[in-house]
C-alpha cells in the first residue's frame, strides 16, 4: 500500500472532492504533510459583467462581494476539513489560486513536491454543479507522481 | 508595476496600417477596391490608416526602445497595442471580409436559392464580434493587447453619448415614451414574474432575487448589480449570468435573422431588440448588425437601453425591500445612497450631447434628423469621386410618369405640389416636400410614381457634413466596443448556464421576446 | 483573489478605477470629437 509523506488533495467541496478528502485523510500518517488546494476556476473572469451599462460602483461592490462570497464558502469548507485533520496530527497547508484547475493542480503538484495526488472523480451527468472540470488526460501526462482518483460515492 | 510589454507588435501594425492606407492613395489597391466593390470606404481607409497607424508607429517605437517606468504614462500608453489590435481586426473586418461576404453571398445565390450573408447577417458588425469571440476562445488574446481590450467599454460608452448628437426632441420624446411603457411593462412584468415563479418552485431567495434581475432588466449589469443586495452564493451568480450570456449570443445572432425574416422596419426593430435582449450591449450588436450600413435602428435601441438603464436603480431598490421583507438578518436598504450610486452619469452625458445638437451648431438650422433641405442649383449638381457631373433634377422621363399619374391624386394641395414639381423637375419647398411625401406614404400613384417622388424627394434632402460625420464616428466607436466586446464572452463562461436559472431564464426569456415581438409588430408603425 | 496584480485600477474590462471614472471620460473624449467635429468639418 501507498505510503505517502507528502499529499497534494485538490478540492473545493464537491460531493466528488469530500470522497477524495475521505481517501486523502485515511492515507495520512502523523508526519504526512497535506497540501490542500482550492482552486478558483478562472471562468469567473468572464462573470465580473461583460456590459457596458453598469453604473457607478457597481462592479466594485460586486467584485468585492464575489470574493468575499467564495472567500467565505473556501472558509466553511476548509474548516470542516481541519476539524478533522487537527486531531490527528497531520501538517496541513491551503492553498487558493485562481486558474484552470488542471494547470493550478500540476504546476501545484510540481511546487509542493507531493508524492501523491488526490482527487475526486468527475461529476456524474444529472448532477448540478459549476462547469469546471480536471482535464484528466492531460493530467495523467504530465504529473510526475502517481494519481489518485476517488469513486464518486453512491 | 510597469505595464507596458516589450513587443515589437505595436509598431508592425502601425507599419501595416500605414502601408496600407499608402497603397490606397496610390492607387495599388485599386484593383482590390474594384473587387471588392469599397470604392465610398476609400477616403476613410486613407484617414484611418495614416492616423492610426502614425499613433501605433510612435507609441511602437517608444514600446521597444524606451524604458517606461511605472506611472500614468505607462499605465495608459500600454493600452495603446491592444486598441491598434481591436482597430486591425475591425479594418480588416470592415474593408475586406464584409464586402468579401457580400460578393461571396451574392454569387452563391443562384446555387443556394438564397443570399447567405445576407440572410445570416455576415456583415461588419456580426463579423467584428464573432472574431473578437474566436480570438479570444481559441487564440487567447495576446498579452500585450490584454491591457487595450479594456477600453472597449469605453468605446461603446463614448459611441453612445455621440449618439445624443442625431436625435431630434420630437423623435426623443415619441421614442421616450414608447420605451417607457414598452420596458415598463415587459422588464417590470418580467422582474416579478421570475419573482412569482421563484416562490411557487420554493426556491432560495437570494437564487431567485439574483435571477429576476438578470434575466428582467439588462442582463449582467444587473446580475452584478443585484447580486450583492440579494447576497447570492456564488453557484447562484455563476448559473445566472452564464444564462444570461447564453441566452444573449443566441439573441445577437437570432433577433436580425427573425426580423429580417418578417420584414420589420427600423423603429420596430430597434423596439424589439431593446426589450427582448436580456444584455444590453448585445443590443447594439443585435441593431447593428440588423442595419450595418445605417444606424437608425440603432437611434432606436439605444434609447431603450437607456430607458432599461434608468430602470436599473428602481428594480435594485425593489429587489432589495423584496430580500429585507423576506430574509432576518438581511441589511437595510438605505433608499437614496442605491439610486445614487447606481444612477449611470454617462446617460447625462448623452442629453448634454443631444441638447448641444438641438442648438442647430453641428447642421443647418431647421434640420430634421441632421438633414435639412436645399434645392438650389449648387445642392442639386454635384461631382461624383471620378469627378463625373451628377445631375439630380427630374428626367424628362420621371416628368412622364408623374403626369399619368397624376388624376389619381385628388386633394387640391397635393395636386398642386405635383404641379409645381413637373414644372420645375424639383421640389420647390419644405412644405412642399412634406405633401409630396403625404402622397408617397398614402400610396396613391403607381411603384414607378411613387419611385420618381422618392427621387425628387432624395434630390433636395441633404444630410449635414457635421452630422454624417457623427454617424460615422458613432458607427466606428460601436464597431470598437462590440469587437473588444467579444474579446469579453467566454466559452468557459457561458457553460455555466444551468440548474433553475437555466430552466426559468429560457421560459421567462422566451416570453419576454416573443410577448415584445407580438406588441411591437401590432402597435409600433414606421413614422419615427 | 479577483483583482489581480497586473489590474492596478479597474478590472479585467475596465482601465479606470470606478465607472464614475469611465462615464467621464467617455463624455470627455465625445466633448473633444465634438469640438474637433465642429472646428475641422
Amino acid at each position: 500500500m501507498l505510503s505517502p509523506r507528502s499529499i497534494l488533495l485538490a478540492s473545493h467541496g464537491t460531493i466528488g472532492a469530500q470522497a477524495a478528502e475521505k481517501i486523502a485523510l485515511g492515507l495520512c500518517q502523523s508526519d504526512t504533510v497535506l497540501h490542500h488546494l482550492i482552486v478558483v476556476p478562472d471562468l469567473w473572469r468572464g462573470m465580473m459583467g461583460d456590459d457596458w451599462l453598469n453604473n457607478a460602483s457597481t462592479r466594485d461592490t460586486y467584485g468585492k462581494y464575489v470574493e468575499a462570497q467564495l472567500g467565505r464558502e473556501i472558509e466553511q469548507h476548509r474548516a470542516v476539513l481541519e476539524r478533522e485533520i487537527s486531531a490527528r496530527g497531520i501538517i496541513f497547508q491551503t492553498r487558493v489560486v485562481l486558474g484552470k484547475p488542471g494547470q493550478c493542480l500540476i504546476e501545484y503538484a510540481a511546487e509542493s513536491k507531493a508524492d501523491l495526488v488526490v482527487i475526486g472523480s468527475p461529476r456524474p451527468p444529472g448532477i448540478s454543479g459549476l462547469r469546471s472540470r480536471m482535464p484528466l488526460e492531460k493530467l495523467a501526462r504530465a504529473l510526475t507522481v502517481p494519481l489518485l482518483i476517488a469513486p464518486y460515492p453512491k | 508595476m510597469v505595464y507596458t510589454q516589450k513587443t515589437p507588435w505595436t509598431l508592425v501594425m502601425g507599419i501595416i496600417m500605414v502601408a496600407y492606407a499608402y497603397m490606397v492613395q496610390n492607387g495599388m489597391m485599386e484593383p482590390v477596391i474594384k473587387f471588392l466593390n469599397t470604392g465610398r470606404h476609400a477616403g476613410e481607409m486613407q484617414t484611418l490608416g495614416f492616423a492610426f497607424g502614425a499613433v501605433a508607429i510612435l507609441v511602437g517605437l517608444w514600446q521597444v526602445l524606451a524604458a517606461p517606468k511605472e506611472g500614468q504614462t505607462d499605465y495608459y500608453l500600454s493600452t495603446v497595442a491592444g486598441l491598434m489590435f481591436i482597430m486591425l481586426i475591425a479594418f480588416i473586418v470592415k474593408w475586406g471580409l464584409d464586402p468579401l461576404m457580400a460578393k461571396w453571398g451574392r454569387e452563391a445565390q443562384p446555387a443556394l436559392g438564397f443570399n447567405f450573408a445576407s440572410v445570416m447577417n455576415l456583415n461588419y458588425v456580426v463579423m467584428g464580434i464573432l472574431a473578437g469571440i474566436i480570438i479570444v476562445n481559441v487564440f487567447k488574446v495576446p498579452g500585450w493587447a490584454e491591457n487595450g481590450v479594456r477600453l472597449s467599454r469605453l468605446g461603446l460608452k463614448t459611441g453612445v453619448i455621440l449618439l445624443g448628437t442625431l436625435y431630434s426632441f420630437a423623435e426623443l420624446a415619441q421614442l421616450g415614451k414608447l420605451s417607457i411603457v414598452l420596458i415598463g411593462v415587459f422588464v417590470l412584468g418580467s422582474v416579478g414574474l421570475v419573482l412569482w415563479i421563484g416562490a411557487r418552485r420554493k426556491l432560495p431567495n437570494s437564487m431567485t432575487g439574483v435571477m429576476s434581475a438578470g434575466i428582467g432588466v439588462c442582463g449582467v449589469s444587473a446580475s452584478v448589480a443585484a447580486a450583492p443586495v440579494v447576497q447570492a452564493k456564488s453557484t447562484e451568480i455563476a448559473y445566472t449570468i452564464g444564462t444570461v450570456l447564453l441566452f444573449g449570443v443566441v439573441c445577437m445572432f437570432a433577433f436580425p435573422i427573425i426580423g429580417k425574416a418578417l420584414g420589420m422596419g427600423y423603429v420596430q426593430f430597434g423596439a424589439w431588440a431593446g426589450t427582448g435582449i436580456l444584455n444590453s450591449a448585445q443590443v447594439a450588436g443585435a441593431a447593428l448588425a440588423f442595419q450595418p450600413g445605417g444606424i437608425e435602428t440603432l437611434k432606436v435601441a439605444e434609447i431603450f437601453n437607456i430607458t432599461r438603464v434608468l430602470f436599473l436603480p428602481i428594480i435594485v431598490l425593489w429587489l432589495a425591500l423584496w430580500y429585507v421583507k423576506r430574509e432576518v438578518g438581511a441589511q437595510q436598504v438605505d433608499v437614496t445612497r442605491v439610486i445614487v450610486s447606481k444612477f449611470p452619469v454617462f446617460v447625462l452625458g448623452f442629453i448634454l450631447m443631444f441638447l448641444l445638437s438641438s442648438t442647430g451648431i453641428f447642421a443647418p438650422a431647421r434640420h430634421y434628423q441632421g438633414a435639412y433641405f436645399d434645392n438650389s442649383d449648387k445642392a442639386l449638381v454635384k461631382k461624383d469621386r471620378s469627378g463625373k457631373e451628377v445631375n439630380n433634377y427630374l428626367k424628362e422621363a420621371d416628368v412622364e410618369t408623374l403626369k399619368k399619374d397624376a388624376e389619381k391624386v385628388k386633394r387640391d394641395d397635393q395636386k398642386a405640389a405635383l404641379q409645381r414639381l413637373i414644372e420645375n423637375k424639383k421640389v420647390m419647398s419644405e412644405d412642399d416636400d412634406a405633401t409630396l411625401r403625404g402622397i408617397i406614404n398614402a400610396k396613391l400613384m403607381s411603384k414607378e410614381g411613387t419611385a420618381v417622388l422618392n427621387k425628387a424627394h432624395r434630390a433636395i434632402r441633404h444630410t449635414a457634413a457635421k452630422i454624417a460625420m457623427f454617424r460615422d464616428l458613432i458607427a466606428w466607436f460601436f464597431t470598437f466596443g462590440l469587437v473588444g466586446l467579444g474579446m469579453q464572452i467566454t466559452v468557459a463562461s457561458i457553460k455555466q448556464a444551468g440548474g433553475q436559472p437555466l430552466v426559468i431564464g429560457s421560459i421567462v426569456g422566451v416570453i419576454k421576446a416573443v410577448g415584445s415581438l407580438i406588441v411591437v409588430m401590432l402597435m409600433v408603425s414606421e413614422t419615427v | 483573489m479577483m483583482h489581480e496584480d497586473k489590474f492596478d485600477r479597474g478590472s479585467a474590462l475596465t482601465i479606470f478605477k470606478s465607472d464614475r471614472h469611465e462615464d467621464l471620460a467617455a463624455l470627455g473624449l465625445s466633448l473633444l470629437i465634438a469640438l474637433l467635429v465642429y472646428l475641422l468639418v
